[in-house]
């Protein structure tokens, strides 16, 4: 093959399949579980290090340097999840007792499950 | 008995090292799904002797495989030219060298990191600010418009791949194992695998060279700079010391390659200790089991880390002729199939089946580099701008 059709080739492949990688992340609806459902039911381990969404009530918030610390539960059961470098917009929707949907990476530390959290929703029960 | 954890460690880790492909990281996330710390827990100068032992002997296989057979490519590593050159044992020693020097240069630069850590390490301004340095700086070293907008385009794409693999990790595990593979080795191990390559015999002599004390110190002290920074690695180190020191020969800046990864390597285990920062993600792996991170005496660490480093270079160097043997027996290109083959498994056993898409997408984009003749640290933007975009 010749090095200009090979040049294109590359090219129009990058570009398109980035392209549509782009289209399927931009409308993938991912599955929102309750805490309950997530660490009890489902096998948590199939979303280790990956993007989740999670709902539940807020409960011991917890402020440490720039970042926020605070368990979502449903029920009894609850997660931690935190926040780094929070930012004010998010200061003001995380408050104790809220019901929020929660964005963010399921990861293992110190042998806890925890979330990074990305983004978070109110939501209205 | 802390020297019989040393020589265990050390051994382990030379074996695992001299796996193509296979990176630290992806050793602990192994470990960790084989259930290796329950085996072997608390024992924390076993796992160091390993990630220090794997760090040096993971530039033989770096030196022996995925050549590609083209000298003219800008691109290509060093070590890879030596190889082609048929001085592919000069290239691992000059590694080895690079790495004794480097062990001894990151020691005595502990303190110093100390200091600089407590000064600069939580400073976002200077976090986010060099990294958009370095971005731009790959684009304005270009002469040319049209250059600067094929390297433009290669960030951007890279730039977003890492956006949508590690901001908006929907679907895959280890993302950054995938899409390391794919971008950096994945297309030289193509082109060698469809390429027709001749056989080079690689010599059994190694030319004479004076120490470069002063160069791998200096890698040593850049990578000081290096480890504050999230998402810098051992070839934005390399090219700030190709920019201050003009016209470093291939065999300099082997040794002071060599020099830079493993004092990255000791600084990042410093830094989990003394400010648990995870530099590395075997150390994320590590702190999230039950080796203890706590209360480390750091002359007892500079002893592990001094002893298992110079007993993993006199492995390499006694098996070094064998290596060679084995080379200069087997056809390239079937180590490189080999190769080629065995990373896919080690990525789709990790990773899932859904990682083939994602290492043919970033294959794709670690081509282009390689078409238009650019560096391909220009890649690394692909950890560059989702960390410059968690900072903003």
């Amino acid at each position: 093959m010749e090095m200009k059709a090979f040049r294109l080739l590359v090219i129009v492949c990058a570009f398109s399949s980035l392209f549509l990688l782009l289209i399927y992340t931009y409308y993938y609806e991912l599955e929102t579980f309750s805490v309950y459902d997530f660490l009890h039911v489902k096998d948590s381990n199939d979303f280790l290090e990956k993007t989740t969404s999670l709902q539940g009530t807020v409960r011991n918030i917890e402020h440490r340097n720039e970042h926020l610390f605070f368990d979502l539960c449903t029920g009894s059961t609850c997660i931690l999840c935190v926040v780094f470098n929070i930012k004010d917009f998010q200061k003001q929707t995380i408050f104790n007792n809220t019901h929020l949907k929660v964005v963010g990476k399921y990861t293992i530390y110190n042998n806890t499950p925890q979330i990074i959290v990305d983004r978070v929703y109110r939501v209205n029960l | 008995m802390l020297i019989f954890e040393i020589i265990f460690g050390s051994v382990i880790g030379f074996l695992l090292g001299l796996f193509p492909s296979l990176h630290i990281n992806t050793i602990g996330f192994l470990f960790l799904s084989f259930g290796f710390f329950a085996i072997y827990p608390q024992h924390l100068f076993f796992f160091i002797s390993i990630s220090v032992a794997q760090m040096i002997t993971s530039f033989v296989p770096c030196c022996l495989f995925g050549i590609p057979n083209d000298q003219n490519i800008l691109s290509i590593f060093p070590t890879h030219k030596l190889f082609l050159e048929g001085k592919a044992k000069f290239a691992i020693f000059l590694c080895m060298l690079g790495c004794f020097l480097g062990v001894c240069g990151a020691l005595l630069l502990l303190p110093i990191l100390f200091l600089f850590f407590n000064v600069l390490g939580s400073f976002s301004f200077f976090i986010y600010s060099a990294l958009l340095f370095v971005l731009i700086m790959f684009v304005f070293e270009e002469k040319k418009l049209l250059q600067k907008m094929v390297v433009l385009s290669i960030i951007i794409f890279s730039g977003s791949l890492g956006i949508l693999t590690l901001n908006i990790s929907y679907f895959l595990k280890e993302p950054l194992l995938v899409c390391i593979f794919g971008l950096f080795a994945s297309p030289f191990l193509l082109i060698s695998c469809f390429k027709k390559q001749k056989q080079i015999i690689q010599k059994e002599e190694v030319d004479e060279i004076s120490p470069p004390f002063f160069l791998s110190f200096l890698g040593s002290f850049v990578s000081l700079f290096i480890i504050l920074l999230p998402s810098f690695s051992s070839a934005q180190a390399g090219i700030i010391i190709s920019k201050i020191k003009n016209n470093l020969s291939s065999l300099e800046y082997i040794v002071l390659f060599a020099s830079i990864s493993i004092s990255s390597l000791i600084f990042s285990f410093f830094l989990a200790f003394t400010f648990y920062k995870s530099r590395l993600g075997y150390i994320v792996v590590l702190r999230s089991t039950d080796v203890v991170f706590g209360n480390v005496d750091f002359v007892i660490f500079g002893f592990v880390v001094f002893i298992s480093a110079m007993f993993v270079i006199l492995l390499v160097l006694f098996f070094l002729d064998d290596f060679i043997y084995i080379v200069n027996k087997t056809k390239l290109r079937v180590i490189n199939v080999i190769v080629y083959i065995f990373s896919l498994v080690l990525v789709v056993s990790v990773s899932g089946y859904f990682s083939l898409v994602f290492i043919f997408i970033s294959s794709c984009i670690g081509f282009l580099p390689i078409i238009y003749n650019k560096r391909r640290v220009i890649l690394m933007s692909y950890i560059m701008i989702p960390t410059l975009l968690y900072y903003i």
